[in-house]
């Protein structure tokens, strides 16, 4: 270990502006500042700069700028130009003390190479010439840290599917990008899936419903050769639709209709984001207009009072009332850093799958957002505040005459944080984007005190920008993820570093061109993706091809999925001949409140037609959750969710043997089939296979199933179908 | 009755029948296993946990743990950190004239404990009049006095004390360790948590919540009375010839289904979770029936007890989860905020809530420690004991006043563990003077975890799940291990 005295500051200036002096005097010094650039820069950037940065400086050195360098660190002065040997930098690097252990991600080495050591030493004995201006240490990626030329960032490629060689005439473009990777690793895709398989799942998948058996038969016999075009044009317009994938969406945005943390107090004006949602999809909202609306609606379209409801989606976590409450202003300080933290890092994750939060207390640690960044995005959204606002009552909107959104208030300029603690005030930033992002666009140009609209009107801007490579690529990665199980890229909400690499990237950027070229309706993605014949392959297992690729993520199947929570509980109302269709409007309450100070919920099952509405009219508060949904991996509602778990256990087995509704439900079951099928057993068995798995009853199931029945009477038949494999999975 | 403790899953006769009259249809499941038809391995098979760099990754001292959340703020000046300067500078303001930022922003005079501490066992360590039976245990207790807290609003500082986050949405310990170790038997969830019978602390689930984990970590809540588990028997009677036979018929279906999709683990693993919930029928019902242990052991918990029977079942239906194999046990004593107060959060008068509280918790909690030493299951158990944060040395009245009750205290308060892998009868860490600061070896919340997840053979560092840009921990970027307090 080293110990080094102390030099005095005065000493260390000295040594500075010796320095100074030396690198201003050399002769060589353009060459010199070549050498540092192309040599020194990304050594230092590779290996000192996550600690040695200007936003936290470990040991008061900073390496990113000729001054941090001169002006040395708590043990003083790091250089001796044109004297490695009396150098603390050199010294501590050759020995191998820096960089110090645990600093790096797995798979990079820690310590320089013998080259890089080499090139530092000849630096340093040469003068220790700087070049132009401060090192970025985040303009280029490395094996340990993204840069602002990482994958997700640059711009997004104009590929034609007809580049990709692939010797079948393929039916739609996605199908040649697959096939080009199959083939590669010498797997071939499956056949085509029956048509029965393919309408319960282009059925769940587009509405979350089973396909009735009128319509399983009818698409079974349809002779036309646009027989599936037809169905997937009847499903994409149904209003179903909407109530689908905006299930997706408030995953994300982790929308609940409570507050969150001690008193969890109701919203009651929350569920008019919900239906936005619904309908914004189901009249195929250009995406761009749709994020837009959510991130400043109020602002952008002044004339329309009820688009003040889309901004829901700024206001949709949790809320520490009690934290904003209380006397003590430097605790609300906190409180309020907490909050805009959370409201940044879910909106950049949404929107571009950025992890931006993570530079609260200091620069990204793995992705090109500085410190600086991150302040500005908070900037940005610093008037956002929770709260109710007025709105017309009418159809959609609530009696009450006012809706939970975004109560916008003029911020405090917003300092950078040091550490992210706030007695420890930077600079005063301006209101703006990632600089790595869309550059030009990021810049927005507003002063440190800009009115408030303004600048969620430039945000919404920078995020929806042509050019800006996130938010298509981010978007199409999402509907892929829910059509095919897993996303091109398998962390939908992080396109950085520590994020996956897409499986197919000409196939993420194809798409989201695409998206774009059309206008960026969803509604044609998911037209091309399920008219593909990826989408329409099989679901059988291939022993061969799962031990070259066991993930599937060539795709040379379809993977089965498992019914999400919500699906499930609506394919056994469908099912049992229960389910309200209902659409919109204050949702469904199964619980009973108490108020204790705080507002608690005691969730129960409920009985009667109001509560049989699809799952996505559950009023959802986020400390009473529903035990059924829970057991089936539903997310908790405060934190964000890109990705459901599927999780297997012994306590899903016994909510759906036993837990009331799915008994209640097996009765009602058992009643339709005896009211559609009569008093024959078999007309009984026959059209329970067809509800429930949407095929027609076998042979060699037959007799079974009817000596069961007979035995022990249909609703027991039916609690067994609920449980069956064949009913939770779809192929 | 059937032996109390060895673990045996034999039913007789008498727990047979009242399990058939609940309407639990264990006839069906007798016949099941009769049959083979749930195969022959063994009955506590253990289930791993998901972690990709599973543990152990250093030896554990500790096989599992059973933490006691006290709701609202336990304190620390009247319990377990004596400070003799608080007694002498009673009725006058803080030596320093300071006004500490304090959550209800009110600084009155200083007050002494209103129990007596005197010095315990072989150990003399300090413990007030508050916990006269634990106090009888101090020698197998480790006290921390110097934790902190990073805020002093309730919910925030229960999540981080149970997430190492103020925000919602983050796991708890207990699902991280589910995550990390998984359990030591299928039969049973591995992190159960029992709220205090008046009611669930504020957040509801939220305190148990897997935030970004897997839903099978979630805390499974067992209840000390009526039903133990959520849907563990049908929610209405189903004959038990209809349940083996619903089964049966179940079972063939997914067989057959199997056999046209070979190669699928998911619908094999399913298919297994129906043998797991059998297994979990038979045992819940067994493990939550207290009425098999012996009146001694009733007794030495406060069973029967007026105000020590509702803690007394939860801490002895703990013992024996745990000792079953569940990895985690997490009971909460206090209920939500506000008035009548039904936690901790002694605001108004000292002596009425903590008397009140303590009177529950004492005497059940110290029979758990002697249980479990008796047993020698402390050998490598570890009880951990805390709140969220402590309780200011002055009370919470306007200046120049003596209140009765006392604010919330982030800057310094007790916890104290026991069992495995820890130095007995010892403090750690000290406050100021009065006991309103940690100024010797401050510990945070990650400092706690950390230690927490090293005795159970866990290195903080290692135990990660990615989600959302980052290989997230149960001690973000923090946590340095307390050698000071290990064997």
């Amino acid at each position: 270990m080293l110990r080094l005295a102390r030099i005095s500051k005065a000493a260390r200036c000295v040594v500075g502006v010796l320095a100074l002096q030396i690198a201003a005097a050399d002769a060589d010094e353009p060459a010199k500042a070549g050498f540092f650039a192309k040599q020194v820069a990304p050594l230092l950037a590779r290996h000192c700069l996550e600690c040695h940065n200007s936003s936290d400086p470990k040991g008061g050195l900073d390496l990113t700028r000729a001054e941090g360098l001169a002006a040395g660190g708590d043990s003083g002065s790091a250089i001796v130009p044109g004297d490695a040997a009396a150098s603390l930098l050199w010294q501590r690097v050759s020995s191998g003390e820096m960089p110090p252990e645990g600093k790096s991600p797995a798979g990079a080495q820690r310590e320089l190479t013998p080259t890089e050591k080499a090139t530092l030493r000849e630096w340093i004995a040469a003068g220790a010439v700087w070049g132009a201006g401060p090192i970025d240490a985040l303009a280029q990626s490395s094996d340990r840290r993204a840069g602002a030329d990482w994958w997700s960032l640059r711009p997004i490629a104009e590929l034609q599917s007809s580049c990709v060689d692939v010797q079948e005439a393929a039916t739609n473009p996605i199908d040649s990008f697959v096939l080009a990777r199959l083939y590669a690793a010498g797997l071939k895709p499956s056949p085509p899936a029956s048509r029965a398989a393919l309408i319960r799942r282009l059925a769940f998948d587009l509405i979350g419903l089973p396909p009735s058996p009128a319509e399983v038969e009818e698409f079974v016999n349809d002779a036309s050769p646009v027989a599936y075009q037809k169905l997937v044009d009847r499903l994409l317009a149904s209003p179903h639709y909407g109530e689908r994938w905006a299930r997706h969406w408030l995953d994300v945005v982790r929308f609940a209709e409570s507050q969150g943390f001690e008193r969890d107090r109701l919203r009651p004006n929350a569920w008019p984001y919900r239906d936005w949602v619904v309908q914004a999809l189901n009249h195929d909202m250009p995406y761009d207009e749709f994020l837009r609306r959510q991130l400043a609606g109020d602002v952008l379209w002044p004339d329309d009072p009820t688009a003040v409801v889309a901004t829901g989606f700024l206001v949709a976590g949790p809320w520490d009332e009690v934290g904003q409450t209380q006397q003590s202003e430097a605790m609300k300080a906190v409180v309020r850093q907490d909050e805009l933290e959370d409201l940044v890092g879910v909106t950049a994750q949404t929107c571009l799958a950025l992890t931006v939060h993570c530079a609260r207390c200091h620069d990204h640690k793995f992705d090109p957002v500085s410190q600086t960044d991150y302040y500005r995005f908070a900037a940005a959204l610093g008037g956002v505040r929770h709260g109710e606002r007025k709105t017309p009552t009418g159809p959609g909107m609530p009696a009450s005459g006012a809706v939970y959104a975004v109560t916008p208030r003029q911020p405090e300029a917003t300092y950078v944080l040091r550490r992210g603690d706030t007695r420890q005030r930077g600079d005063v930033v301006s209101p703006g984007g990632v600089k790595a992002v869309a550059a030009a666009r990021a810049e927005f140009g507003l002063a440190p005190d800009a009115p408030e609209a303004q600048r969620r009107v430039k945000l919404a801007e920078w995020i929806t920008a042509a050019e800006n490579p996130l938010t298509a690529r981010v978007m199409v990665n999402r509907l892929w993820q829910y059509h095919f199980g897993a996303g091109l890229v398998d962390t939908p909400n992080d396109f950085g570093f520590n994020g996956g690499r897409p499986s197919h990237p000409e196939l993420l950027d194809w798409l989201a061109a695409e998206l774009m070229r059309n206008g960026w309706s969803l509604k044609q993605l998911h037209r091309a993706i399920v008219l593909s014949a990826t989408y329409r392959q099989a679901a059988g297992f291939n022993a061969e091809a799962a031990r070259v690729d066991a993930g599937n993520r060539l795709l040379w199947r379809k993977s089965p999925l498992r019914l999400e929570a919500e699906e499930l509980r609506d394919a056994v109302l469908e099912v049992s001949g229960q389910l309200n269709r209902t659409m919109g409007g204050p949702g469904y309450q199964d619980f009973r409140t108490f108020t204790n100070n705080s507002q608690f919920y005691e969730v129960f099952d409920a009985e009667g037609f109001a509560f049989q509405r699809r799952s996505l009219y559950r009023t959802c508060i986020r400390s009473g959750t529903s035990p059924l949904l829970d057991v089936l991996d539903c997310p908790d509602p405060s934190a964000t969710a890109p990705t459901r778990a599927v999780t297997t256990t012994p306590l899903q087995a016994l909510a759906l043997l036993n837990d009331s509704f799915m008994l209640r439900m097996a009765e009602r079951f058992s009643e339709r089939l005896r009211a559609e099928a009569g008093n024959d057993l078999a007309a009984q068995v026959d059209l329970a296979y067809r509800l429930a798995f949407a095929r027609p009853i076998q042979a060699e199931e037959r007799s079974m199933a009817e000596t069961f029945v007979s035995q022990h009477g249909l609703a027991a038949f039916c609690r067994v179908l609920f449980n069956a494999n064949e009913f939770l999975y779809v192929e | 009755m059937s032996n109390d403790h060895d673990g045996s899953k034999v039913l007789d006769r008498r727990d047979f029948l009242s399990w058939v009259s609940a309407g639990l249809g264990a006839a069906a499941l007798h016949h099941l296993f009769g049959n083979g038809l749930l195969g022959n391995e063994s009955a506590r098979a253990a289930t791993g946990g998901d972690a990709d760099d599973p543990p152990p990754h250093l030896p554990a001292k500790a096989k599992r743990a059973i933490h006691i959340f006290l709701c609202g703020g336990l304190s620390h000046v009247d319990s377990f950190d004596y400070r003799p300067q608080l007694a002498r500078l009673h009725g006058q303001p803080l030596p320093s004239g300071e006004k500490p930022d304090v959550f209800f922003g009110q600084v009155g005079l200083l007050r002494q404990p209103d129990w007596q501490f005197r010095q315990r066992g072989a150990s003399g360590l300090w413990v007030s009049d508050l916990f006269p039976h634990l106090a009888a245990m101090a020698d197998e207790l480790t006290v921390i006095r110097s934790m902190t807290a990073e805020t002093s609003n309730h919910t925030p500082a229960t999540f981080q004390a149970n997430t190492g986050f103020r925000l919602n949405g983050f796991p708890v310990a207990g699902s991280w360790l589910s995550f990390g170790l998984g359990c030591e038997t299928d039969e049973l969830p591995a992190y159960v948590v029992i709220p205090d019978v008046r009611g669930v602390p504020a957040g509801g689930s939220i305190n148990w919540s897997n935030g970004f984990l897997p839903a099978r970590h979630q805390g499974v809540t067992i209840r000390s009375r009526g039903p133990a588990i959520h849907d563990l028997a049908p929610a209405r009677p189903i004959d038990g010839a209809t349940e083996a036979a619903s089964r049966q018929l179940l079972a063939v279906m997914n067989e057959r289904h199997l056999a046209e999709h070979a190669g699928s683990d998911a619908l094999l693993a399913r298919i297994r979770s129906y043998e797991m919930a059998a297994r979990m029928q038979l045992a819940v019902p067994e493990v939550a029936d207290l009425d098999r242990e012996t009146s001694r052991t009733h007794e030495l918990y406060g069973l029967g007890g007026e105000a020590t029977n509702d803690f007394g079942r939860a801490c002895l239906l703990s013992r024996r989860l745990l000792e079953r194999g569940v990895r985690f046990v997490q009971l909460f004593s206090g209920g939500a905020f506000g008035s009548p107060r039904i936690n901790w959060d002694g605001h108004e008068d000292m002596v009425a809530n903590h008397g009140q509280e303590a009177a529950r918790l004492d005497r059940p909690v110290a029979g758990l420690l002697a249980d479990l030493k008796q047993r020698g299951l402390l050998d490598d158990t570890l009880v951990i004991l805390s709140s969220e944060f402590g309780r200011t040395p002055f009370t919470q009245a306007a200046g120049e006043t003596l209140g009765k009750g006392r604010d919330h205290n982030q800057y310094g308060f007790s916890t104290w563990l026991a069992g495995a892998g820890l130095k007995h009868g010892i403090a750690y860490g000290s406050t100021d003077d009065v006991g309103l600061r940690a100024v010797e070896n401050p510990v945070t919340w990650h400092d706690f975890h950390a230690t927490i997840l090293h005795l159970l053979g866990i290195d903080h560092q290692r135990l990660t799940f990615y989600h959302n840009g980052i290989r997230r921990r149960l001690t973000n970027v923090h946590g340095n291990v307390i050698e000071g307090i290990l064997a």
